[in-house]
């Protein structure tokens, strides 16, 4: 997408009264063309809104599309990126005990892809992202970053391997003092510095919060901070542990979007690979999914075909198990499963999910929830 | 406060390392600590208290001005070490250059030492205000005197022995002092040498020796009754010299000492051994006789140096004692050298120097409430005298370079203990301690198994244990860093091995120690009065030692600040 489409999607976003989304594109755009007297003016704008509780809505409207215009004089180079961030190839891992054993594990990293890596508590999601962050050894297999040549040791390296684990580490300070003393370090300085920051601020909805210190905060605007600190160490690739724990439905919403947009970057695109037990929310950003069973991988890419053409759908309804049972009899070959609060209904004997849910009304089920679960990781879970 | 906010923001956007480190008022409130003790100190001094303390040297810990230095620099610490420890850039990843942990010890090193620095600063304004107090050429020509004097005068006890003090230029050459030169190296050199009086040792009545001769009570290893021996014996090593009013003395002597408090002649272990030299008899009369002429002259106060001189030249000539004291000529030396002499010797009434009373309690007549001691000294021409020695001379610089080197190494170790937690954990410094512990334990034992393979005559032998000791943890320390490193430990464990660091790299100081101290004395043998100790480089003691052994710093960890990068960023196994 260029910037010029850029602009307009966030001018028609604005149109919709889509305003959070059109906001957050637009802070993206501002972010990534590295201007200051942008940066100044959404700080400004910031301000402005945070000081006028009864600011109106159409002047801030009015003004972000104000700087949606200085943003289409622009000329931004997006920057050049390589085609692979990240391989590894039948990567394992064996504790010493010998309990657990990991792998082999083959995959591809790209920018602007999004890995969702899934599978229940115990089966290695953790040990694969350290292995991948460094923090521990792997036992066979290779491991390659694109960039790995570019640095002298480990450590260098690992200054742009940016892993936040599941259990983020205590800060101490203000976080916004945090924010640019790691911004220092990362060679931005002086007045870009301060700016920086407090667009990292806006972005992730910190600016609030900018003075308080890091304790004040709340779950998910700690998961925040994080992703601040980590966005402004200009990654090439992120590893997240759970990122989703511990938020509400809303924040988690909020977190994947900003994830999968700020991969998904045109300019700066980004790999990422996060782990989480929240299968659809992960699904509905991931390009891929990993998901992991007693630490053997199985890779769904979504373009593939369901396995097998079965079709598995997830059912919720106030029918019993007979109705359902009578309702599909003229299905040839199905089967239903109830784990207590919902039904999970598998056949190769229809051609897609729209034909079993039109025999299910047509025979009066009330359908309360219907979920196609056929290419989803989801599916792992019922058998 | 908007300036300080400015500064502290351009430090954290520009200078991450000035800003983490809080160089800036780190440095301010330091130097601001110094400033004020060294009004302190000046405002401390008056004429009063020249008058009624014989020495200004210990004032700061004495007095409350040392709790006052140790609180401050507590809240300091805690205060600089809360903002100091919520920032870490390295446990965190965030790039750091090759030098980045040298650059923070430099930071931490300077305000460390400049703290510790204090009670220098303190005394540097007492010395400021007791030079405004006094007329220092008059301070410099009784020193003069006191310098050219001093041999002759033996009451002087504690560190300043008679057989250890240094002689001027012009007495070098004097029969009288050569017997010095055989104690200055050891102990065991008494044994042997000519003037040596065996046979008094087996006379057990103390009536045969106290006619007109000064006595000591001893008693030799094996025996429980104590002994009395002539003053001009030589057989101290083999005995223990008994205190008339120590608690460690025996209940018997104590009890003689004064049921016979009449007889002047008997002294206790510090009492001086003048009479060890030449004829015993003589030199007490001429003893007398020369301290005689030194007090006067010091009640006289402004007598004339050259009067004193031509009387000590006379005193010489008359007891037959060889020397060249010539009066004019060492006058116009002294005129030449404006009196500054560089060979100064302590004030005679320092230490222990005292009578005993009819009760058999011990007066100190360095007491100045003790009125014998008005009597026998003009007071104020001591005090004089002392201050210029404490701090106008070269004998002060002795202790200042002891001083700042003890200073230094504790700096060096406070700010390398400051900077661990930058990448050690608490926990691993704390498992350390106990590791440290067998390994000592263990070095002991293999040490005893040696049987103390480090020997010299200038070590003790206690002091050669330790540093055995040490030797064996340092390589214990450097097997742990070595094989934890090539056999992929992880992180914790090589934490660990710094931490036990802490305790085994003194060895490096005090090698390195030993190293420069054999290359500056064992080129040439110098009897003492050519080579005084206070112009030793330092000499290498047990209380050196100590010094050395506790406070040293973490030398290993300077060196391996280029590796910490690799243990931060180490992979778990």
């Amino acid at each position: 997408m260029t910037l010029n489409q850029r602009t307009q999607e966030i001018r028609l976003h604005f149109q919709n009264r889509d305003f959070d989304l059109a906001y957050s594109n637009l802070l993206d755009a501002v972010l990534e063309s590295e201007n200051l007297s942008l940066f100044e003016s959404i700080i400004s704008l910031e301000l402005w809104r945070e000081n006028r509780a009864d600011a109106d809505t159409q002047l801030w409207v009015d003004k972000c599309l104000e700087i949606n215009e200085q943003l289409e004089d622009l000329d931004i180079e997006p920057k050049k990126t390589k085609s692979v961030l990240l391989s590894c190839s039948a990567l394992t891992k064996t504790y010493a005990n010998g309990k657990f054993t990991l792998g082999p594990i083959s995959l591809e990293v790209k920018p602007g892809q999004l890995i969702g890596l899934v599978g229940e508590n115990g089966n290695g999601k953790t040990t694969l992202l350290r292995i991948l962050a460094k923090e521990i050894d792997y036992s066979s297999g290779t491991l390659h970053y694109a960039n790995e040549t570019d640095f002298d040791n480990n450590y260098d390296h690992r200054t742009k391997l940016t892993f936040i684990p599941q259990r983020t580490q205590k800060w101490y300070g203000k976080i916004r003092t945090n924010l640019q003393f790691c911004a220092t370090h990362y060679g931005i300085f002086g007045r870009r510095n301060e700016l920086l920051v407090e667009m990292m601020l806006i972005r992730f909805g910190l600016f609030k919060f900018r003075d308080l210190n890091w304790s004040e905060l709340s779950s998910g605007y700690k998961m925040r901070f994080e992703l601040a600190r980590t966005f402004l160490r200009r990654p090439e690739i992120l590893l997240l542990d759970e990122p989703l724990a511990n938020l509400d439905v809303f924040a988690q919403q909020i977190v994947l979007n900003d994830l999968r947009s700020l991969a998904k970057s045109s300019y700066n695109p980004i790999g990422i690979i996060l782990s989480s037990q929240q299968l659809f929310e992960v699904e509905k950003v991931a390009d891929e999914v990993l998901f992991l069973k007693n630490g053997a991988p199985k890779l769904r890419q979504f373009e593939n075909q369901k396995e097998e053409n079965l079709i598995m759908v997830e059912l919720e309804t106030s029918a019993s198990r007979e109705q359902i049972s009578s309702a599909l009899s003229h299905v040839s070959a199905f089967d239903i499963h109830f784990n207590g609060g919902m039904y999970v209904i598998s056949s190769n004997a229809v051609s897609d999910s729209n034909q079993l849910l039109a025999t299910l009304v047509q025979n009066n089920i009330k359908v309360h929830y219907f979920r196609d679960i056929s290419t989803s990781s989801k599916r792992f879970f019922t058998h | 406060m908007k300036l300080f906010h400015k500064l502290s923001t351009y430090l954290l956007t520009h200078q991450p390392l000035l800003w983490h480190t809080r160089i800036i008022p780190l440095m301010f409130t330091v130097l601001l600590a110094n400033l004020i003790f060294f009004m302190l100190g000046y405002s401390s001094v008056n004429l009063y208290n020249l008058a009624h303390n014989y020495s200004l040297e210990n004032w700061f810990f004495r007095e409350y001005y040392v709790l006052y230095w140790v609180i401050l620099g507590l809240v300091v610490l805690i205060i600089w070490g809360a903002s100091f420890y919520r920032y870490n850039a390295a446990k965190n990843f965030y790039p750091i250059s090759k030098w980045y942990f040298h650059k923070m010890a430099l930071l931490i090193f300077v305000p460390v030492i400049l703290y510790l620095f204090i009670p220098f600063t303190f005394y540097s304004g007492q010395a400021l205000q007791a030079r405004n107090l006094m007329n220092m050429k008059e301070v410099a020509i009784v020193d003069s005197v006191q310098v050219y004097s001093a041999p002759f005068l033996v009451e002087n006890t504690a560190d300043y022995e008679f057989n250890r003090r240094s002689y001027p230029e012009m007495y070098k050459n004097l029969n009288y002092f050569e017997h010095d030169n055989t104690e200055y190296d050891s102990w065991t050199h008494y044994k042997g040498v000519e003037y040596n009086i065996k046979d008094l040792l087996n006379e057990k009545t103390a009536e045969s020796l106290l006619e007109n001769r000064n006595v000591y009570a001893y008693r030799s290893k094996d025996v429980k009754k104590f002994n009395l021996i002539r003053g001009d014996s030589c057989e101290y090593y083999e005995t223990e010299f008994l205190h008339p009013v120590s608690k460690d003395s025996l209940p018997e002597f104590h009890e003689f000492h004064v049921k016979n408090y009449s007889i002047e002649n008997l002294f206790g272990y510090d009492y001086s051994y003048r009479s060890r030299i030449m004829n015993a008899e003589n030199l007490d009369e001429f003893s007398q006789k020369f301290n005689k002429t030194i007090h006067q002259w010091i009640d006289q106060s402004h007598a004339k140096i050259l009067t004193t001189l031509e009387e000590l030249n006379k005193l010489c000539d008359q007891y037959g004692i060889e020397n060249n004291l010539d009066a004019k000529g060492n006058l116009q030396y002294l005129e030449e050298n404006e009196f500054k002499v560089s060979r100064t010797l302590t004030f005679p009434l320092e230490g222990e120097e005292g009578y005993m009373d009819e009760n058999g309690q011990w007066v100190y007549l360095n007491d100045a409430n003790n009125p014998m001691f008005h009597q026998a000294y003009n007071f104020n021409a001591l005090n004089d005298l002392l201050i210029n020695v404490s701090f106008a001379h070269e004998h002060m610089y002795f202790h200042s370079t002891e001083m700042l080197l003890i200073l230094g190494y504790f700096a060096l170790g406070t700010t390398m203990l400051l900077l661990y937690f930058q990448w050690g954990s608490v926990l691993s410094f704390v498992i350390s301690i106990p590791v440290a512990g067998v390994l000592t334990i263990l070095g002991t034992l293999i040490v005893l198994l040696l049987k103390n393979p480090w020997s010299g005559d200038y070590y003790s032998p206690i002091f050669s244990l330790e540093v055995s000791v040490y030797l064996v943890m340092a390589l214990s320390v450097l097997g742990v860093y070595y094989f934890g490193k090539q056999l992929g430990w992880n992180t914790y464990m090589v934490n660990i091995a710094f931490g036990l660091s802490y305790f085994a790299v003194p060895l490096w100081i005090v090698m390195f120690t030993l190293l420069i101290h054999q290359l500056l004395t064992t080129s040439t043998t110098v009897p003492c009065y050519e080579y005084p100790e206070w112009q030793e480089p330092f000499s290498l003691t047990d209380g050196w030692g100590y010094y050395v052994l506790l406070y040293s710093p973490y030398f290993m960890f300077l060196l391996s600040l280029f590796t910490l990068k690799g243990f931060i960023a180490k992979k778990e196994g």
